[in-house]
């Protein structure tokens, strides 16, 4: 894995929405009304390289910037800071041509199948219209082009003139799915992808999303909370939490040895199917508003292991294993007394 | 709350052949009223449309209008003017009796005539009419009008005309009369007798009674709707555009020109629309073209609004971040994906307006703003009609009246159940 | 083993749409104890959520129980109306939802809506309510009642409204809580606070419980027994344990074995082929038996439920233990 070569690399980037006052609240600040701009950091100086054919999974819970990191990924956001570098050259040094190649080299697969696609096109235009508009195939072999697609990711081509609502839930995934694979991609960044759908289709598109990888050697940013997936997807697995990267690690690495309080917590309270009661022993507190989260460590106030310093300095993240990343400061102190 | 649909219907896959057109429609039709409305509303179009052909009269060609005729009550029958008939007598040289056959100009009241005359004494002479057919006399208006006659001559029977120089004759004495000429006459002389029918043929039946100027109401009211139409319809069709361009720039733009923007609909807004539509009328005069181009102006921020509002809510969407990651230009993005999704509360917003619009121009008109006199829009008609309203002449304002509120209602109930039909926050799926 | 406070008896609950009734629910049999937790378990469209609606009443236009009967500690619910059902529902049976909102109002405090419940069905003067309101806060984990009870549900987390929603549901000590998807909104962190509060509120109040789930990892642990819909019928039903461990219906045992974690790391998941069925055009028979890998043609004609014990299930060729029929 190591000797692939990075595919994309992020460094640190940070991603911050700022919401501004309009004249009517500025003109009840200037009466004294307390309110301020609020700005969230959605993402915080994140560091993340993915190689080539590699899939490295995104976990994290609501307001961790998974989405965010996945869509500045795709292309979606521009990064407020850092860089974003595609095989080892910043994006705004590349040439012309390698730009438009990488505006469509990385697509995302979204989480809810019937809001990604437009209600008024027929699946063979929605699968069809980038491959039109960016002349890829040649007019007359597109609706061939787009037939295939459509066998690729299972659907009968017949289907193509019927719209997105005329579908279940997985075959407009799967039309998704074929969009985003028409303008031949090198990675797919999968945000919650089978997140919508019933259990029993899941399977059937996680084995699509392997299938797909193996034949067109993709690489895959794969987001989700669900680290059973995450699990048996991934080669790398990321946690976020509050907008950093708590833990990285290589997946079996990280599920046999999470060393991170917050991936212990998440990984304890993953439900798993298992016969037997299960005793519930829940990390305690609220995930903070992203909007004003605690200084130092953003997970001290839930950690039963915080102590002085975790609420005044921020943790780095620090390779504490080959390829075993965590931001802890725990790996550097020794531990406290009490916990 | 209860449980939607949604849950039985999620995997429900529908027929190939459900378009969403068709399936508006099909919900549209699930409301019997609004069924109704819109069967209205296409009579009213239709008529509107071919009003030329469907109304018995052009309300704007004065050639067609006959003064004579105004203010008839609903139902009055619109007769031509009566045909008058005139029967040269040419009663020849003193001591001869003649009998001569008439040559009749016009074809009513009389088919043939002969006249017969005889002197009976040097300056009398008698006559006698002969006319075919006998009972059409009977149908004969008033006195017949003889004229011709030598200044001072008299007539046996009848009055002279109080100054001027031809006699009054009831029909049933027309047939045989003396004259008693003046001293000194002497020769022949050319009588001539004037018959006039007592009532005119029936020319059309005023089903709504005739305007002040002897309009027929139906064939205005036709004529005023194809006008209140036209002129929403214009207007509602230009601000949409411009409303739905200037509203999808600024959802789109975000920032700054969208601030901007929204900040002028605000200001727009702010003013009622009659009182900016009187404001720019007041200042171009009247006029069709006038009207219209205050229309649009009082109600381009509503339609702008509305799509700033849809392309919003369609914009965070993520078949957009979709479109956006397959590297498709902004235009195509605008045009291909955002518009056609921001049509349906567009369409909501416009029927509204499209009544509104009428419902103003009716109110421009009323107030003698809108629409020239020669071109009556509905509003206008009522205005026309109003000052006779006390008089008891209901009808000259009342049925504009009702033809702009059986308009204005069938539109708000189509209106409303395409609102319903189309808002996706009442939608069932999707 | 006390008598079932819940028996719930070849329920069916159709929709009238423009083409045909959807069977929505149909012929389904279960009972609940005091004191235990039912999954219901099922994807979307299987019913499982018409059911729960179904015992609490709340069955409108176009949809009607059509048939069979719930009985609540041993009173007929199918056919009551009015008084009579408020009677039970709010106050003897009480509902948590997926989304906190549908109980919330959010435009009241949250002690107005809770002092509101409890006046609705009993006569209790404020400061009693308020007492009650708070015991109730206390019960579902929330460490400042009084400080919550001052806000409105916009000022609350997600977590904590569904809090606030348990303790809403738990106010007139109801003997039956039907929990449609309470935790599906939210994160992995606060879905399993929620599971320990209510294990623990069934466990010391004695209360039962369905629980309602489109994920069967949920119920694995915290139910003592699972039933499995698919298709507006269980297919399966017994104690959890022996659900997990060796599932007798196909389909319950496709559901297991497509799990991730039930499969070989970076390896084809085993998976259920085809779709969830449409429910107007339901195949005939055992409405599994085209995804199914063990049909034949017996599977066209619909099984019978089989009993064995506390375990029943609805199929002619139940899948053996041990046996593997899924690849």
């Amino acid at each position: 894995m190591t000797a692939a070569e990075p595919l994309i690399t992020l460094e640190t980037v940070s991603k911050r929405f700022t919401r501004k006052l309009d004249v009517a609240e500025r003109v009840a600040r200037g009466f004294g009304a307390r309110i301020q701009e609020q700005t969230v950091h959605a993402v915080d100086r994140v560091n993340l390289t993915v190689h080539k054919g590699e899939v490295v999974g995104l976990v994290g819970e609501s307001g961790c910037g998974k989405s965010t990191l996945g869509r500045i990924v795709a292309g979606l956001h521009k990064p407020s800071e850092g860089r974003f570098l595609y095989k080892g050259v910043p994006v705004e040094q590349l040439q012309r041509r390698d730009a438009a190649h990488l505006a469509l080299a990385i697509q995302m697969i979204f989480q809810d199948p019937m809001a990604s696609l437009n209600p008024r096109l027929k699946a063979g235009q929605i699968i069809g219209e980038a491959v039109g508009a960016h002349k890829l195939v040649p007019r007359a072999e597109q609706k061939d082009y787009v037939a295939q697609m459509m066998q690729r990711v299972g659907l009968d081509p017949d289907y193509r003139a019927r719209y997105p609502h005329q579908f279940s839930g997985g075959q407009r995934q799967r039309i998704g799915i074929a969009r985003a694979l028409a303008v031949k991609p090198e990675m797919l960044v999968c945000d919650e992808s089978v997140a919508a759908l019933d259990v029993s289709i899941q399977a059937q598109v996680l084995n699509l999303f392997m299938e797909l990888q193996q034949d067109f050697g993709l690489t895959y940013l794969f987001i989700s909370h669900d680290l059973g997936v995450v699990e048996h997807l991934s080669d790398r697995v990321v946690i976020m939490y509050l907008g950093r990267v708590v833990e990285q690690a290589p997946t079996a690495e990280l599920f046999a040895a999470p060393n991170h309080p917050y991936t212990q917590a998440l990984l304890e309270d993953v439900p798993r199917l298992e016969a037997g009661k299960r005793r519930f022993h829940p990390i305690k507190g609220e995930i903070p508003s992203p909007m004003d989260p605690p200084p130092g460590c953003h997970f001290h106030p839930r950690c039963p292991h915080a102590f002085d310093r975790c609420r005044v300095e921020q943790p780095a993240l620090e390779e504490i294993a080959p390829g075993h990343f965590s931001a802890c400061h725990l790996n550097s102190t020794p531990r406290p007394e009490q916990s | 709350m209860t449980i939607q649909e949604t849950q039985v219907q999620d995997e429900v896959v529908p027929p190939a052949k459900d378009t969403p057109f068709r399936r508006t429609l099909r919900e549209f039709a699930a409301s019997r009223v609004a069924v109704v409305g819109a069967v209205v509303l296409l009579l009213i179009i239709f008529a509107a449309v071919f009003a030329p052909w469907i109304a018995p009269q052009n309300p704007y060609d004065l050639n067609e209008i006959r003064v004579e005729h105004s203010r008839l009550e609903p139902g009055a029958a619109g007769r031509a003017d009566p045909e008058s008939q005139s029967l040269p007598v040419p009663i020849s040289g003193e001591g001869e009796s003649g009998r001569e056959t008439l040559e009749l100009s016009g074809s009513v009241p009389f088919e043939s005539a002969e006249a017969s005359w005889e002197w009976v004494a040097p300056e009398r002479v008698a006559v006698s009419l002969d006319l075919q057919p006998e009972q059409n006399l009977k149908t004969l208006e008033q006195e017949l009008r003889v004229e011709g006659l030598p200044r001072g001559a008299e007539l046996s029977v009848g009055e002279k005309h109080d100054f001027r120089n031809f006699w009054l004759v009831a029909p049933d004495e027309i047939t045989a009369f003396e004259v008693q000429l003046p001293e000194g006459h002497e020769g022949g002389f050319e009588l001539e007798i004037r018959a006039q029918q007592a009532e005119g043929e029936i020319e059309q039946v005023y089903w709504l009674g005739t305007d002040g100027q002897g309009r027929d109401m139906f064939s205005a009211i036709l004529y005023g709707l194809r006008i209140s139409i036209s002129v929403g319809v214009f207007s509602g069709a230009l601000a949409l555009t411009i409303g739905l361009v200037v509203g999808l720039t600024a959802a789109y733009a975000g920032g700054r020109i969208d601030a901007l923007i929204m900040r002028i609909v605000d200001l727009q807004l702010s003013f009622p629309a009659i009182l900016v539509a009187l404001l720019l009328l007041a200042i171009l005069g009247r006029g069709p073209d006038k009207v219209i181009l205050a229309l649009v102006i009082a109600q381009w921020a509503y339609y702008a609004r509305t799509a700033r509002s849809a392309g919003l809510v369609e914009r965070s969407k993520e078949y957009i971040e979709a479109a956006r990651c397959l590297a498709l230009s902004r235009w195509r993005i605008v045009l291909r994906h955002m518009l056609p999704n921001c049509i349906p509360p567009m369409i909501v917003v416009g029927t509204v307006q499209v009544a509104n619009a009428i419902a103003l121009e009716a109110t421009l008109s009323f107030l003698g703003l809108g629409m020239p006199q020669t071109e009556p829009s509905l509003g206008l008609l009522i205005s026309n009609g109003f000052d006779y309203l006390l008089s008891g002449r209901y009808w000259i304002s009342v049925f504009p009246g009702i033809a702009l509120l059986v308009t204005i209602v069938a539109i708000n109930l189509v209106g409303d159940r395409l609102r319903e039909v189309l808002n996706p926050r009442m939608r069932r799926d999707e | 083993m006390s008598e079932p406070i819940l028996q719930v008896d070849r329920l069916q609950t159709h929709f009238e749409t423009h083409s045909r009734p959807v069977k929505a629910v149909d012929g389904v049999n279960f009972t609940v104890r005091a004191g235990e937790i039912l999954g219901l378990v099922g994807e979307s469209g299987s019913g499982k959520s018409v059911t729960g609606f179904s015992i609490m009443g709340l069955v409108d236009h176009p949809g009607r129980v059509v048939g069979g009967s719930i009985r609540f500690d041993g009173q007929e619910l199918v056919g009551l109306a009015g008084e009579q059902l408020r009677r039970y529902r709010g106050r003897r049976i009480s509902m948590i939802f997926q989304d906190p909102m549908m109980t919330l109002n959010p435009v009241l405090r949250i002690d107005t809506q809770m002092v509101e419940t409890l006046q609705a069905h009993q006569d209790i003067s404020r400061e009693a309510a308020l007492e009650r309101c708070r015991e109730s806060l206390k019960m579902v984990g929330i460490s400042a009642p009084e400080a919550r009870l001052r806000n409105y549900p916009h000022q609350l987390s997600g977590g904590m409204r569904q809090r606030v929603a348990i303790a809403i549901a738990l106010l007139n000590d109801p003997e039956l809580i039907i929990a449609d998807e309470p935790t599906t909104a939210l994160d992995v962190t606060i879905q399993s606070q929620i599971l320990a509060e209510v294990q623990r509120l069934v466990e010391q109040k004695g209360v039962a419980m369905i629980l309602i789930t489109h994920d069967l990892s949920v119920v694995a642990g915290l139910a003592d027994r699972i039933a499995v819909m698919y298709a507006g019928r269980i297919v399966e039903q017994g104690p959890s344990d022996e659900i997990i461990s060796a599932p007798r219906h196909p389909y319950t045992s496709g559901l297991i074995a497509s799990v991730p974690s039930r499969n070989q790391r970076h390896q084809r998941l085993r998976q259920i082929p085809g779709m969830t069925p449409s429910m107007t055009h339901l195949p005939e028979g055992c409405p599994f038996h085209p995804r199914c890998p063990k049909a034949q043609d017996l599977c066209r004609s619909e099984p019978e439920d089989t009993w064995e014990g506390p375990r029943s299930w609805r199929c002619h060729f139940p899948v053996g233990k041990d046996e593997s029929i899924w690849s």
